[in-house]
C-alpha cells in the first residue's frame, strides 16, 4: 500500500463542510488554524503564552465561525481575531505593569475584547478611508479593481460567485484583462494601498 | 516578491486570495503554500484587520471607490474636435442638457429634503444640582416647557438666551443646543439648526455627541446639503452604536 497525502482543501471549503456537520472537516480546519496560529505567535510572543493565545484565538473562532459571512475568508477573519488576542495580551501585560489603571482604559480593553473580529480602533478605519480615497485618485485603475471587487462582495454570493463578477466588472471597464493578470494588478494595487497606509499612519502617530 | 517570498507565482496570489477572490484549487494550493512560507504568513498577518473590515463594509468603501474608464490612446486636437461635431455625438449632448438643466430647475435637492427625519425628539427632565448659571438653566426649563407644548418658536428664543447666558462648563450647554437645533429643524430652519448641532457633535457629553451626528445629517439632508449627509451617515455607520443601523438604512436610501 502507498502512503497518500491528504488532498489540498481549502479553509473555507473544510469551514462549510464543518458547518453541514462533518466532524473530520471540523477538526481538520482547526488542526490547520491551531498550526498556523503557532507558527504566527512564535514570533511575537514569548514562549511560555504561546500556547494560551493560540487557544484563546481558537476558542473564539470556534464560538463565532458558524456566524460568519459566506462570502468572506476563514483565515483573513480568523487572523483577524489572532491578532486582537496577541493586542489584548500585551495590554493586559502591560496593566499588570501599571500601577494605577484607569477605569476608562478597562472599559475599553474590555469592549474591545468582546468583538475581537473588529477592526482595533475607530482611527483605523478613519485611515482606511482616506487611504481608499487617496489610493484612487492616485492610482485610477486600482480604485477601479477595489471598486469592482467590494462592489461585488456587496452584492453577495459564493465566493466563486464573487470572484467572477468582480472579474466580469472590471473587464467591462479595462477589456482584455485576463484572470492572471487580474491577481497581479490587485496585488500591486494592495502594495499601494499598504504604503499609503503606512504613510498615513506615521503622519497619524506623528500628530 | 516584494514581502520576502521567494515563489513569486504563489506570492502574487496574495492579494486575490485575502479579497476572497481565488476559486477553490488555486485557493487550495495558496494555503498549502501559505504552510511553508513564513513571509505571506506574516503578510497576511499584518493585513488581516484591513482585509477583514474592507470585506465585512464592502458597499461602505465599494462606493467611496467610482470606477475609472479605461484609458484611451491620446488623440489630436482635430481628431477631438471633429468628433465633438457629429450628429451620433451632438443629440446624445443636447439630450442630456435638457435633462440636467430639467433636474436643475426641479431642484434635486428637495428630493433630499424629503428624507430627512425631522421629528420632536423626546425630552426627559433630570434634575442636575447646578449653582452655576442659574439663569441660563431657568431659561432652559421655560424653553423646554415651550417645546413640550410644541411651541417651537418660543423654544427657539428661550434656548438662546439661556446658551448665551450659560457657558461650556454649564452642565446643560449640550442639551441646550441640541433642543435648539431640533426646534429649528421644527421650525424649518436647518440652516441655523446645523450651526448648534455642530456643536453638540463636537462636544464633550459623549451620550449627545452620536445623537448630534444623526441630528446634524438630518437637518444636512432638510437643507439639502446631501455631501454633508452622506458624510455624516458613512461617519455614524463606523463609529455609531445607536444610529448606526438608522444611518446605514438612510444612506442606502440617499443613494437609490
Amino acid at each position: 500500500m502507498t502512503n497518500e497525502t491528504p488532498p489540498e482543501i481549502s479553509l473555507d471549503t473544510l469551514r462549510f463542510r464543518a458547518l453541514d456537520g462533518d466532524s473530520m472537516a471540523e477538526s481538520r480546519l482547526f488542526e490547520d488554524l491551531r498550526v498556523r496560529f503557532t507558527t504566527i505567535t512564535k514570533r511575537r510572543v514569548q514562549s511560555d503564552n504561546i500556547e494560551d493565545i493560540v487557544q484563546d484565538a481558537l476558542k473564539i473562532v470556534f464560538t463565532k465561525y458558524a456566524s460568519l459571512d459566506k462570502e468572506r475568508g476563514m483565515l483573513v477573519w480568523s487572523l483577524t481575531i489572532l491578532r486582537n488576542v496577541i493586542g489584548n495580551f500585551y495590554q493586559s501585560r502591560q496593566r499588570f505593569d501599571e500601577k494605577n489603571v484607569q477605569v476608562d482604559n478597562w472599559q475599553a480593553v474590555s469592549d474591545a475584547a468582546v468583538d475581537p473580529s473588529a477592526m482595533e480602533a475607530d482611527e483605523s478605519t478613519s485611515l482606511l478611508f482616506d487611504a481608499m480615497t487617496e489610493l484612487s485618485e492616485k492610482y485610477p485603475k486600482c480604485g477601479t479593481i477595489f471598486s469592482c471587487i467590494l462592489n461585488s462582495h456587496e452584492k453577495g454570493g459564493g465566493q466563486r460567485e464573487i470572484s467572477q463578477r468582480a472579474l466580469d466588472a472590471v473587464q467591462d471597464i479595462i477589456p482584455d484583462f485576463k484572470r492572471g493578470s487580474f491577481y497581479t494588478a490587485l496585488h500591486r494595487c494592495r502594495a499601494h494601498l499598504r504604503k499609503i497606509l503606512s504613510t498615513l499612519e506615521e503622519g497619524a502617530s506623528h500628530a | 516578491m516584494h514581502n520576502g517570498c521567494t515563489n513569486e507565482k504563489q506570492g502574487n496570489l496574495l492579494a486575490a486570495y485575502e479579497m476572497g477572490m481565488l476559486e477553490d484549487t488555486n485557493k487550495a494550493v495558496f494555503e498549502s503554500h501559505l504552510k511553508d512560507c513564513k513571509a505571506c504568513c506574516n503578510e497576511l498577518y499584518d493585513s488581516a484587520p484591513v482585509a477583514n473590515e474592507l470585506q465585512a463594509h464592502p458597499g461602505l468603501y465599494g462606493d467611496m471607490l467610482k470606477p475609472q474608464a479605461a484609458a484611451q490612446p491620446e488623440k489630436s486636437l482635430f481628431d477631438k474636435i471633429r468628433e465633438m461635431f457629429t450628429v451620433k455625438t451632438l443629440v446624445p449632448i443636447a439630450v442630456v442638457a435638457s435633462l440636467i438643466i430639467m433636474v436643475i430647475s426641479l431642484g434635486t435637492e428637495s428630493d433630499v429634503r424629503k428624507l430627512a427625519i425631522v421629528e420632536k425628539m423626546a425630552y426627559v427632565s433630570i434634575d442636575v444640582r447646578s449653582t452655576d448659571s442659574e439663569l441660563a438653566a431657568e431659561y432652559f426649563a421655560s424653553a423646554m416647557n415651550a417645546y413640550q407644548e410644541g411651541q417651537y418658536a418660543v423654544a427657539v428664543e428661550e434656548l438662546k438666551l439661556s446658551i448665551e447666558n450659560g457657558d461650556s462648563d454649564w452642565v446643560g450647554w449640550d442639551q441646550a443646543h441640541m433642543y435648539l437645533g431640533v426646534s429649528l429643524m421644527m421650525n424649518n430652519q436647518p440652516d441655523q439648526a446645523i450651526e448648534y448641532l455642530t456643536v453638540v457633535k463636537d462636544g464633550s457629553s459623549l451620550p449627545l455627541v452620536e445623537k448630534g451626528s444623526w441630528l446634524l445629517a438630518q437637518a444636512s439632508l432638510q437643507a439639502g446639503n446631501k455631501d454633508q449627509a452622506i458624510e455624516l451617515l458613512a461617519d455614524l455607520i463606523i463609529n455609531g452604536v445607536v444610529y448606526a443601523d438608522k444611518a446605514a438604512e438612510q444612506l442606502h436610501e440617499i443613494e437609490n
